[in-house]
């Protein structure tokens, strides 16, 4: 069976180091190529969240806070979302695959309570399509994030 | 990370002066809560108000600084954005904190309880 990606329309390609510093400017880069105007509170909540997550692991695991190691994000226009894109020249993802993120029972004791394993958990529930590959020593990783349809 | 505060007869009530709570703010906020919390006994709100974001790691920080209290201690938490109430109810970490809509409401209601 031959796959046809879905049309897809290039919004923008942003290039950015990997310094946790400077996250919030990239997100609000992106959003402002994706949206004339303020989306609604959940759209820009779910844009927001899933993309920090993304990017802090990027930042986090693959570049291991090297500053001066470039991310490269594609964002594409797809049927009733965006596409994003992420290529990094960092190390592999675990496994060769992605975590499951599963959240842990929250019925324990206090002190028993997780203090993290929430970022995949929070990326897998907002996006679709999630998939992670490795090619020439990059990593690829994309997903899409749905909206209806944009302004 | 700026956190300011306020004791109240049985509420101490911090406010994050910061719009963000993620991966670059995450321990000094963990740092100062426990600065804060460290003096009091009695229950704790976290006014949020001005919190735009909050991240994995800034939620990992906001359970972290619940630890930090006495056992018999609550945190609690008021003034929700959008963004950051959508975190706690995918992670249903709403179930585990009381939250407020503002913080006078917490504060209000030990009041009448008096």
């Amino acid at each position: 069976m031959k796959h046809t990606p879905p049309q897809q329309t290039e919004i923008a390609r942003v290039h950015f180091g990997a310094d946790p510093d400077c996250v919030s400017t990239v997100i609000e880069t992106l959003l402002g190529h994706i949206f004339r105007g303020a989306p609604p509170d959940d759209v820009l909540a779910t844009f927001e969240i899933a993309l920090a997550e993304v990017i802090n692991n990027i930042i986090e695991h693959a570049c291991r806070y090297d500053s001066s190691a470039i991310i490269e994000v594609r964002v594409n226009r797809c049927e009733g979302g965006v596409q994003f894109h992420f290529v990094d020249s960092g190390f592999e993802m675990p496994a060769a695959k992605l975590p499951a993120g599963q959240l842990r029972d929250l019925g324990c004791a206090r002190q028993e309570l997780p203090e993290g394993g929430f970022g995949w958990f929070l990326i897998r529930s907002l996006t679709d399509d999630l998939r992670y590959r490795r090619r020439g020593g990059e990593n690829h990783l994309s997903f899409r994030l749905q909206i209806g349809a944009l302004a | 990370m700026e956190l300011s505060s306020e004791q109240y007869p049985d509420v101490l009530l911090i406010t994050v002066q910061s719009k963000r709570i993620d991966a670059s703010g995450a321990i000094q906020f963990k740092d100062r809560m426990r600065a804060l919390t460290g003096q009091t006994a009695g229950r704790v709100v976290l006014d949020l108000q001005q919190v735009d974001f909050v991240d994995s790691s800034g939620l990992g920080a906001i359970v972290a600084s619940m630890k930090q209290l006495d056992p018999g201690q609550m945190l609690e938490l008021a003034a929700l954005s959008p963004t950051v109430e959508k975190v706690f109810r995918l992670t249903r970490m709403d179930s585990v904190f009381t939250i407020h809509a503002r913080s006078s409401d917490a504060i209000e209601s030990l009041k009448k309880a008096n």
